[in-house]
């Protein structure tokens, strides 16, 4: 443990004394239990219409929400992180046809230490035995909720390899993971269409006996690429990437200091960072790879700004503006308009603060900026907008909706002094997609998610 | 002063934990958990029993969880955060009268001047003293998201503590 460590637990639990003690939970007001009060159960389904709203894009530009997201198994060799069955994935046991406890055999299976000298026949009996029944379904076409995982032997060079692809194949669409050896290579739900085969390429410099690669971009979810004892230097034959009906990460090889990295996916232009850590966990390299915009998207994009006025006459606005705000843009949704405004608010006993809302909604403003990026769909008249608090070096918010259309919002606010905001309108329920705020370099900063549920005022 | 930073012990627990034991457990704990990473005990104690409330609906699911409190932690964060962006509750800061009774203040303060995405997965490591998994669990990210927030709020409060010297 290192000084910092114990200067965070013992100073976090220093704090957490002092903080006022809750009342108990049983003299509150009733003589229920706090957590079933009225105020309590009341919220409980705006809490679960909340987070049932929010909902994982795919890690590779996958657009849609896909519901649950499963975490595949990694090998605790690899990554130097040991796995519980529970994080290995997050699936309900009644959507497999296999005892949930099946997870575990998976989770043996990537766990079975590999190395080039000790990867034989002998080893793959070994995992058939293993995954006893999970392997009998090797090649079969998975029904639905099934889970298949195969397993074959190939080379990697003169390395001979086990590979193993687990597809996980649930309501929110076909989630895949695959090992190859020693790396354990992961992906998220990826759909069999609109997919792009991509190769990058990055330089080594710092490269340790291992490594293991974090990959992330919308919303700034993470893949893990561990590449255990990185054989820096050594010439490793790289076998050409297979054809695009394969999915996910193919291929990470290291050719004399350089990491191939191979990978299919699809959605919109983004970029996504890499990082490594050595084997002590510090960070090594940072690397950023662009992925460009997938072909399959480029016509379908409608440009939904035409509804957005940035520098418009305040005038047709006047009537939704408070005395007190300053009108940063405005834009129309089905008709009915709306404005962005800036104003300082004064919370008693608080500091002012510099705020951002969104007229004629009221007491939605934001005042306090996460230093991510937040979406909130909020109601105008019989449509809505999303609006997105962006980090403060956010210059536009990349918007992809999960019918392919991609706009680019400008973020404002904070050349007047208030905090940056972007709104995008929505015209329907169900709508969805992600966003991500860029910088002025088309860097991308944080990512996020939002879907329509419903066009009704929150209740605050 | 009673303790704060005692974990429950599983094996203290019962095997087959009610939600009522579930709330008597980790509602105190979850409660300064939140309160430390959203710097707002009043906006705490309320998502603490609004995420409890929620847990107690659906218990005979999330009682299944192997870390039901992570998913009460993740569920009232979410909450607070939406009182803070709904009802221009800014996240306030803490009042100064705390600062001089702690015993280290550089380190809190520094905390606490961590991003919050940072601020939430720093205080379910060295808080609630959870591991990687539980975190990434609980928290419903990725582990190697987990690793890599920890290691850059490492980095942030290294500079920051170094600074305050």
């Amino acid at each position: 443990m290192t000084d910092l460590d114990q200067r965070l637990r013992t100073g976090l639990a220093a704090r957490a004394e002092r903080l006022p003690d809750l009342p108990p939970p049983h003299t509150q007001h009733t003589s229920r239990p706090a957590w079933r009060t009225p105020r309590a159960l009341g919220a409980a389904a705006a809490v679960a219409a909340v987070v049932g709203a929010v909902s994982v894009a795919g890690i590779f530009g996958t657009i849609s929400p896909q519901g649950s997201q499963s975490i595949p198994p990694r090998s605790e060799a690899a990554t130097g992180f040991s796995s519980t069955a529970a994080d290995t994935m997050d699936v309900s046991a009644a959507q497999y046809p296999f005892p949930i406890s099946d997870t575990e055999s998976m989770e043996r299976i990537a766990s079975v230490p590999l190395s080039a000298d000790d990867l034989t026949s002998e080893m793959i009996d070994k995992v058939r035995e293993v995954s006893g029944a999970i392997l009998a379904d090797i090649d079969a076409v998975p029904p639905y909720g099934a889970t298949v995982i195969t397993a074959w032997t190939d080379t990697f060079g003169d390395v001979p390899i086990l590979k193993m692809n687990f597809i996980v194949d649930h309501a929110n669409g076909s989630c895949f993971a695959r090992a190859e050896g020693d790396l354990t290579l992961v992906s998220d739900c990826v759909n069999d269409t609109n997919t792009t085969i991509s190769e990058w390429a990055m330089t080594t410099e710092g490269a340790t006996d291992w490594m293991s690669f974090l990959l992330w971009s919308l919303p700034d979810e993470v893949v893990e690429v561990a590449v255990p004892r990185m054989p820096s230097a050594v010439e490793v034959a790289v076998p050409r990437m297979p054809s695009a009906s394969i999915e996910g990460i193919q291929m990470v090889a290291v050719l004399d200091g350089t990491i191939e990295l191979g990978f299919q996916m699809s959605g919109i232009e983004q970029q996504i960072h890499l990082e490594a850590f050595d084997a002590q966990g510090e960070l090594v390299l940072t690397h950023e790879l662009i992925i460009p915009q997938s072909p399959t998207l480029g016509d379908t994009v409608k440009d939904a700004t035409e509804v957005l006025v940035y520098d418009a006459d305040v005038a047709p606005y006047e009537h939704l503006l408070n005395a007190d705000d300053t009108f940063l843009g405005g834009g129309t949704v089905l008709g009915t308009p709306w404005a962005i405004v800036g104003h300082i608010s004064q919370p008693e006993g608080k500091p002012a603060l510099s705020c951002v809302g969104v007229r004629p909604i009221p007491g939605e403003d934001v005042c306090d900026s996460s230093g991510h990026l937040g979406s909130t769909v909020l109601p105008v008249g019989d449509a809505g907008i999303v609006v997105f608090d962006a980090p403060s070096d956010a210059t536009s918010v990349r918007v992809a909706f999960s019918d392919g259309r991609v706009v680019d919002v400008p973020v404002i606010g904070k050349d007047e002094g208030f905090l940056s905001i972007a709104v995008v309108p929505v015209e329907r329920v169900g709508m969805s997609g992600a966003a991500v705020a860029l910088n002025d370099t088309g860097q991308a900063l944080f990512g996020t998610t939002f879907e329509v549920v419903d066009f009704v005022m929150p209740q605050g | 002063m009673r303790p704060v930073n005692t974990k429950p012990e599983r094996d203290q627990l019962p095997v087959v934990l009610g939600f009522d034991g579930f709330h008597r457990a980790h509602r105190d704990r979850l409660y300064r958990a939140l309160a430390l990473a959203t710097r707002d005990p009043d906006t705490s104690s309320e998502a603490v029993d609004e995420a409890m409330a929620r847990a107690a609906e659906r218990w005979d699911v999330i009682g299944m969880y192997d870390c039901p409190e992570g998913w009460v932690y993740r569920v009232a964060l979410n909450w607070a955060r939406s009182v803070f962006r709904r009802r221009l509750r800014p996240m306030p800061a803490t009042d100064d009268r705390v600062w001089d009774t702690l015993p280290d203040p550089d380190v809190v303060r520094a905390v606490e001047h961590l991003p919050y995405s940072f601020r939430v997965v720093v205080v379910a490591r060295y808080y609630l003293d959870w591991s990687m998994a539980q975190i990434a669990e609980g928290l419903d990210i990725p582990i190697g998201t987990v690793k890599s927030r920890l290691h850059r709020a490492h980095t942030r409060l290294e500079r920051e503590l170094r600074s305050a010297l």
